[in-house]
């Protein structure tokens, strides 16, 4: 059974589909990324998958529960950090967890052991309005977890951290499938953030789904390129323009699409072999991961229907 | 129920709400105290009761009702915390009942409070100047008979007699009369404060229905005006004392109804 399973799922707002035909599969036990830029449809469809807007069309479906006929029974699965983590800021965090710990009956031990997974237990009874802007994610993060849901929706969880706090929350989902045995659907407009910690992704773009699969089919689809800047640029564009792949003069560099990610040093070396052999100077060679502009442009350009990897 | 209505009284720990609300019963109370031990005799306890629950009814309940529905809503509005209550597995309406009921709390509290700090300032005001005591009126009861006339009668005015022999029970009944009568406004105040994020609308709304009151006493057609019904059930005329508590109630029990069925509805951006 899928943890999140949607049908055509629309919702527009003044004539305009801000999220058009979304059909999502989440595996269960995946860390599932939902990619895109920002006013893709992120953040609608999570508000949809939540109940906190109606769909114009299409069904949701969390564990087999459909949520519109058992919004209850839905939720009750699926603990969700927002991308703006709102608090009661007069509340210290502990009281903030109390509030959602009585909402849902939990046992008072729940918040210990919450505050314990996101190492927030010596701020604890500290105000929320003391907290840096990292402890507020983490207890946003927190409060999602009472309860062990089987599904965690984060909606762009790193938003606004500094390079500390986004590789701490990384970390942190990372290890929370293993952890809390949760599902954990992840938002986020930063490919190299969703590559780093997701099995499992789908890419929307404009209210539609343009990708979706495994993390190893989108790495194939996005192989980094190689970009060489030599003495002779036309002789080396001839020279390595015979093979398969995409080879673009860009400047007074060449690019190379590259087969796959794990073979780029190999490739890297071989080129600059080839090269030197035909006597032009190789001055600069850099192995470079593709924006998550140039993915769209990719995905969106070469296919306007779903692809799934 | 009580778990949503408990989760709502822990947010208002430490949050000014209290403070706020407290003044509009202390004003009054401060105001009839001031006048009274100042020489302006109002004499006996019910005159200065119903004289102190005019100021409460008729400005300072619906001032006391906008500030707190507000600040209800509030609580969520400012934090924007709207998202993370209603996305989880619990009835939308019973988060919106439970702070419908918080605020219907607060303001009877208000209500019972500003029947208690009249009592206590006209009390005061007698014990500092034996000269400005309030009398109880109940041995006058058989004058106040003789006083009415059978036109008073025949016109429905109420019986004056039985009041002032029992004016202890006429108080509080009109201090929960009025109480019930701002049920109207005060669900109209709640929806306003719930729909709109910016606080300015819902205080607008407050302190815009209570001017208009002040105009509005002498038309007909005030009795139908939320924002009077509390003031109107101060009057001497059963009837409109009837209408005015029975529009308030069973019109702010409507209003509220509605208000949990739209709420429940609401689109979270």
């Amino acid at each position: 059974m899928s943890a999140i399973e949607t049908e055509d799922l629309r919702k527009r707002f003044r004539g305009v589909n801000a999220v058009d035909g979304v059909d999502l599969s989440v595996p269960t036990g995946a860390i599932f990324g939902f990619l895109g830029p920002n006013g893709a449809g992120k953040t609608t469809t999570i508000r949809l998958l939540l109940g906190l807007l109606s769909p114009n069309r299409g069904r949701i479906r969390i564990f087999g529960d459909d949520l519109h006929r058992s919004r209850k029974k839905a939720l009750k699965s699926v603990g969700v950090a927002f991308e703006t983590p709102a608090h009661y800021e007069h509340l210290t965090g502990r009281e903030n967890l109390n509030i959602t710990r009585l909402l849902l009956n939990l046992d008072k031990s729940e918040i210990d052991r919450v505050l314990a997974t996101v190492e927030l237990t010596h701020v604890a009874d500290r105000l929320v309005k003391k907290y840096s802007l990292g402890m507020r994610h983490r207890l946003g993060l927190a409060r999602a977890l009472l309860g062990a849901p089987r599904l965690l929706i984060l909606d762009e969880p790193t938003n606004g951290l500094d390079p500390v706090g986004i590789r701490e929350m990384r970390d942190l989902i990372k290890t929370l499938p293993a952890r809390t045995g949760a599902t954990v659907f992840v938002s986020s407009h930063h490919l190299a953030e969703i590559e780093q910690v997701a099995s499992h992704v789908a890419v929307i773009h404009q209210g539609k789904i343009v990708f979706q699969g495994g993390m190893e089919s989108l790495r194939s689809l996005h192989a980094p390129r190689l970009e060489i800047g030599c003495s002779d640029i036309a002789k080396a564009t001839e020279l390595l323009g015979g093979g398969a792949r995409k080879v673009e003069h860009k400047g007074a560099r060449i690019s190379i699409d590259l087969a796959a990610a794990d073979t780029a040093e190999v490739r890297a070396a071989a080129v600059n072999r080839k090269l030197n052999e035909a006597g032009i100077d190789v001055h600069h060679l850099a192995i470079s991961p593709w924006t998550l502009e140039e993915l769209f442009l990719q995905l969106v350009g070469a296919a306007p229907a779903v692809r799934q990897g | 129920m009580l778990t949503s209505i408990r989760v709502e009284l822990i947010k208002l720990k430490r949050s000014k709400i209290m403070v706020v609300a407290l003044a509009g019963p202390a004003l009054v109370a401060l105001l009839f105290f001031a006048l009274q031990a100042s020489g302006a005799n109002l004499r006996a306890w019910p005159f200065y009761f119903f004289a102190g629950f005019t100021a409460w009814a008729t400005f300072m309940l619906p001032l006391t009702a906008t500030i707190i529905a507000t600040q209800v809503a509030q609580l969520e509005h400012g934090p924007k915390t709207w998202a993370h209550l209603l996305a989880l597995p619990v009835p939308k309406w019973r988060l919106f009942a439970a702070k419908a009921v918080v605020a219907l709390g607060l303001i009877a509290a208000m209500s019972l409070l500003t029947g208690a700090l009249l009592a206590f300032g006209g009390w005061l005001a007698g014990a500092l100047n034996p000269a400005n005591k309030l009398m109880d009126p109940a041995p006058l009861a058989s004058l106040a008979e003789t006083m009415m006339s059978d036109e008073d009668r025949m016109f429905g005015e109420m019986d004056v007699a039985l009041m002032v022999k029992h004016w202890r029970v006429a108080v509080a009944e009109r201090l929960a009369y009025i109480y019930l009568a701002s049920f109207l406004l005060i669900a109209v105040q709640l929806w306003a404060a719930f729909r709109f994020r910016n606080f300015l609308i819902p205080m607008a709304l407050g302190v815009g229905g209570g001017f208009v009151a002040i105009f509005a006493q002498g038309s007909e057609y005030g009795i139908y005006f939320p924002w009077l019904m509390p003031f109107n059930t101060l009057g001497f005329m059963p009837e409109k004392v009837q209408m005015a508590l029975s529009l308030g109630l069973a019109g702010g029990i409507l209003a509220l109804i509605l208000m949990l069925i739209d709420m429940g509805r609401m689109q979270i951006k």
